[in-house]
């Protein structure tokens, strides 16, 4: 009995290692400093409450939660989906960000899950925009298996990103599989793929094999008239 | 400066050369091998223009550098490393946020060939010039034989400008390999693509080129061994786009994707020019190797070869791939060559000089580059790179299967058809994006270096002193023409609409009364608000609803300075619409030519939304993609006899001017704070023993400290006189107030968000113990001495996402295969048994 459980039991496991971090920390002071006791009336030496040059909105109206927030920074030039015909796939995209989870070295970064959508990260390249790496991530068998099947693109398919001002085409120029568990070399292409650009390119990443999570695929593809 | 790359190119060029022409349809192929080309103990990095690169190179004490190239707004630095460290190298650069790319520098080769003379026996070329009949070039040249005004760039080994063929149409041209003005050519093959494109035609000598009266802009970027620094082509197709080059041929290419052609190609064609290349010459083998770069851009035209054969079969050398876009004539191909030996090229396989054969990719692009410039010279809606393109693929002759594929793209060039081709259905020119730059503005309200200085500026309606500017009625607008250049949002205006309702408009659009927030693209019908303007006070204003004896108008002058000169438009006494002569407001504008900054100064705001309470106050540029808001109908915005000071600052770069400052008295009293937004600072009760003067400065950019983190641009100069023992005890407190903006750019976290402080003393960042009021949007931080503080964030991971589970899915159910067998026995003996 024991024996039979003991696979299950490791599934488990396995699982809860390899979810994406959970959305938002804490986001509290630390408990070590108390929070200034802040007056919002002017010093005498700044009289008049002299604009911001951020027109910042009120605190109450000020976006906490991601997809708030890229609507009111982006408008209708943010990706809201996105379109692969040879894979037959139609997805709505969802902006995502990442966590530090270490505030110490910075080495414990992690993304958002996307969850059953299409993360696209809040500070990369916008559709249309004419530069900026285009970020986008989804899962290939957690929550959702919307990329299960990325890896069999070939160069020349089309990815169309949809916004508010219409439908962005984009040529696949490379699909590559690398192992996780990697060499520098395969590390290095990883950090350049998450790069941003100065020429307008698009970056899909979802895990590989299907059954896995053992390797990348990364899909680099180009705006294409 | 330079490393030697005469070894690995001897290497380069022998897989070029080692096979003459009966080799190359064996089985005997030649096999690219990147590593001949890649340059040891090079690495190619790529910051955006600005960055100062002195601290990431003194990160790594054994890196020197090479080369810094601006292109754009891309800037490039070559290091050289130690041999077998340039992996390292890479990452170490990688790992910092401010770097784009840092890649190997691998060499791009010419796409060629040579052929032999004597192939099928007869001597000297017995096909002459097959390739332009196959192209309808014939044909072509009864409509037209080219342009005088039109610019082809041969971005390749230089050009023998001696040879007849090229005789007064050659344009001086630049040597990126010698960074030099003669651009002559060692190798033999940019003369010969000269002359396939562009030699003159009926002039009873040589050949015929496609296109006979194009200017021809020689750029030398292939060096005597006819191979490329990537960094060099990619300032040659920058050079011959800044040059005005409608069409740029890159006869060249090599297997791996290149960060800088990437940008450089991008650059040409996001600005008008045309870029048509080689797909490669490496096809044999199982698959044939895809398209090379850059012809694998879709910006860039890619173009295979086909034979010389009846049916134009594809040759066998040609790449292939969904990236090729078109194919031409590219075997035995007859062209020029330097008229005096000495050239690489010269001697393979038994190449003369003045003229010879070449097999390659490179010849079938120069033929579809001197295409394009007839196109360009026929009709002028092939004016954008798109349109060309379109022009030559859909009238191609259609070849192998049905429609697009990927041996012959969209087919063999067509000259004739593509003439008649209708471009005008696709997107017209699109302005060319603009280079990065943004503006700091400072208020003589909120900051101590800065006081309003009124521009008194003459107000004369009639005669040839005029300096009414014509501006009236509710909406009315006029055009002027400036007295010096300004250079604006990164573009330069000779010209601008000056509107009625208190705004400068630099694309003609100066009628729109109802105010918009900044930046806002107008990209829907009727586009009656502007994307290019400067707002000083954009709200429903009437000159014409003043009384006469106000003398309202709006008036512009020059004012001249011991520091150079200025421009004021004044907007002098104009009534708000809604309320008319119970209110007015007299402002102005002034364009400071030195620095290229703008300065709003407000005289007079009288009677309600004086204010700004209805208005746009601010500066939008970039197709109104980016821009500076100052207010938005925010009231209390403006008062009287105050000024506003916009600097223009290159993104990232050194500090040109000082930020806004504030000066404070702060007595030890109980517990006080300074509020100066974003940034304040607090004292507890005990933290000064005497009154002190505080120094507060904040701006946008400092110069940049490579760090594993990344600066949002906002930084404060803290300082405090006399200056108190350091460490403090109690701490005071420097806090920030965060916005959208600032989030987004950390992930949508705001625990991503940190502040640090500057050691003067050793040049770096320090983090600092960072609490964060989401409430507030504050960051707060003890310092324990003053100094330049900045808000930073963690940057994006580098490692991809986890975006799967791994494959322990599926219980081991073969485990019960092992049982089966067993099992059958037990039950056919069992079953036996009864």
């Amino acid at each position: 009995m024991a024996k039979a459980l003991s696979p299950i039991l490791l599934l488990v496991l396995l699982l809860a290692a390899c979810q994406a971090a959970p959305t938002a920390a804490s986001v509290t002071p630390s408990p070590t400093l108390p929070p200034p006791h802040l007056e919002h009336n002017r010093t005498p030496s700044a009289p008049a409450a002299t604009a911001q040059s951020t027109a910042a909105p009120s605190p109450t109206t000020f976006p906490q939660e991601l997809p708030e927030l890229a609507r009111a920074l982006y408008g209708d030039r943010l990706p809201t989906w996105v379109a692969i015909p040879a894979l037959t796939l139609k997805a709505p995209v969802v902006p995502v960000g990442w966590t530090a989870e270490d505030d110490i070295d910075l080495a414990d970064l992690r993304w958002d899950s996307p969850e059953a959508s299409v993360g696209w990260v809040i500070e990369s390249g916008l559709p249309g925009a004419g530069s900026g790496n285009t970020l986008l991530y989804g899962h290939n068998n957690i929550h959702s298996s919307i990329f299960r099947d990325l890896y069999t693109l070939q160069p020349g398919d089309v990815v169309i990103l949809t916004n508010g001002q219409g439908d962005w085409r984009y040529s696949v120029d490379s699909v590559q599989v690398l192992p996780v568990e990697s060499s520098p070399a395969d590390k290095m292409i990883y950090a350049a793929a998450l790069k941003d650009s100065l020429a307008p390119r698009l970056t899909i990443i979802a895990c590989y094999p299907p059954d896995g999570n053992t390797h990348r695929v990364l899909v680099t593809a180009f705006p294409s008239p | 400066m330079r490393q030697p790359i005469s070894k690995f190119a001897a290497l380069g060029l022998a897989i070029l050369m080692a096979f003459p022409r009966p080799a190359l349809a064996s089985s005997a192929l030649p096999t690219i091998n990147q590593e001949n080309t890649t340059v040891p103990g090079e690495v190619i990095i790529g910051l955006p223009v600005g960055a100062d690169p002195t601290d990431l190179i003194s990160a790594i004490p054994t890196l020197g550098v090479l080369e810094v190239v601006t292109l754009g707004d891309l800037q490039v630095v070559v290091v050289q490393v130690l041999p077998g460290q340039e992996a390292h190298v890479q990452a170490e650069m990688l790992a910092q946020p401010e770097v784009l790319f840092a890649e190997r520098k691998v060499l791009a080769e010419v796409q060629a060939i040579p052929n032999d003379p004597l192939y099928g026996g007869t001597p000297q070329f017995p096909s002459g010039q097959y390739a332009p009949a196959r192209v309808q070039a014939p044909d072509a040249w009864d409509v037209t034989t080219g342009g005088e005004d039109i610019i082809l760039a041969i971005v390749d080994s230089g050009i023998d400008a001696s040879h007849p063929e090229f005789q007064g149409r050659m344009m001086p041209g630049y040597d990126f390999v010698q960074n030099d003005s003669q651009p002559q050519d060692g190798c033999g093959h940019g003369t010969h693509i000269a002359g396939i494109a562009a030699a003159s035609g009926n002039n009873a000598a040589g050949i015929a080129g496609m296109d006979w009266n194009v200017r021809i802009l020689p750029v030398r970027v292939l060096a005597n061994d006819c191979l490329g620094d990537p960094v060099d082509i990619a300032r040659g197709i920058v050079y011959a786009t800044d040059q005005g080059a409608d069409v740029i041929n890159l006869s060249l290419g090599l297997l791996t994707a290149s960060r800088v052609l990437e940008y450089a190609t991008y650059y040409a064609y996001s600005r008008g020019a045309a870029v048509i290349a080689a797909a490669g010459n490496h096809a044999p083998g199982s698959p044939p190797l895809s398209v090379f770069y850059p012809a694998a851009y879709p910006w860039v035209l890619a173009v295979g070869a086909t034979g010389q054969g009846g049916g134009n079969p594809v040759a066998n050398f040609s790449n292939q791939g969904a990236a090729l876009d078109l194919t031409a004539p590219g075997e035995a191909i007859l062209s020029t060559l330097p008229l005096t030996g000495g050239f690489s090229l010269q001697g393979s396989n038994g190449l003369g000089t003045d003229y010879g054969l070449l097999d390659g990719t490179s010849m079938a692009a120069a033929l579809v580059s001197g295409g394009a410039t007839l196109l360009v010279a026929h009709n002028p809606d092939f004016n954008t790179p798109d349109r060309i393109y379109a022009g030559l693929q859909d009238s191609a002759l259609d070849l192998g299967d049905p429609g697009t594929d990927e041996v012959y793209g969209h087919g063999l060039l067509q000259v004739l058809n593509a003439l008649g081709y209708d471009p005008s259905g696709l997107p017209p020119p699109q302005p060319p994006p603009a280079t990065a730059v943004e503006y700091d503005p400072i208020t003589s309200t909120r900051c101590q270096n800065l006081s309003y200085a009124w521009r008194e500026i003459p107000h004369i309606d009639l005669g040839p002193d005029r300096t009414n500017l014509g501006v009236f009625n509710n909406n009315g607008s006029a055009l002027i023409t400036l007295p010096f250049t300004i250079d604006y949002g990164g573009a330069n205006f000779t010209q601008a609409t000056v509107s009625a309702n208190g705004y400068i408009a630099f694309d003609g659009l100066g009628s729109e009364q109802e105010n918009w927030l900044i930046p806002q693209a107008d990209i829907g019908p009727p586009y009656a608000r502007p994307n290019w303007y400067i707002a000083p006070f954009w709200d429903d204003l009437n000159p014409s609803a003043a009384p006469p004896e106000w003398g309202a108008g709006v008036y512009g002058d020059v004012i001249s300075t011991p520091v150079g000169d200025e421009y004021v438009v004044e907007w002098h006494r104009i009534p708000i619409q809604q309320n008319n002569t119970s209110t007015e407001v007299t402002f102005q504008v002034v364009f400071i030519e030195v620095t290229g900054q703008i300065l709003f100064q407000y005289k007079t705001l009288k009677g309600s939304q004086s204010d700004g309470s209805s208005a746009t106050i601010g500066l939008e540029y970039d197709d109104g993609l980016r821009g500076q808001l100052y207010a938005f109908n925010q009231t209390g915005a403006l008062r009287a006899k105050t000024a506003i000071l916009f600097s223009p600052q290159t993104p990232g770069a050194d500090r040109q001017v000082q930020g806004c400052l504030l000066v404070t008295e702060i007595a030890p009293a109980t517990t006080t704070q300074v509020d100066f937004e974003p940034w304040c600072v607090q004292f507890p009760t005990g933290a000064l023993s005497q009154p002190a003067t505080l120094r507060f400065s904040v701006f946008n950019q400092f110069p940049p400290r490579f760090n594993n983190y990344l600066s949002l641009g906002h930084y404060a100069e803290i300082n405090l006189e006399p200056q108190p023992p350091a460490p403090f005890d109690p701490r005071p407190m420097v806090c920030y107030t965060y916005t959208a903006a600032d989030l987004a750019a950390a992930g949508g976290k705001a625990t991503n968000l940190f502040l640090a402080t500057y050691d003067l003393e050793y040049g770096a960042w320090e983090r600092l113990p960072t609490g964060i009021d989401t409430l507030q949007r504050l960051l707060f931080a003890p310092v324990a001495h003053f100094s330049v503080f900045g808000v930073f964030t963690s940057p994006r991971p580098a490692e991809p996402p986890v975006t799967g589970a791994p494959a322990a899915a599926n219980p081991p159910y073969w485990l019960l295969g092992l049982f089966f067998p067993p099992l059958l026995v037990w039950w056919s003996r069992s079953w036996q048994r009864r």
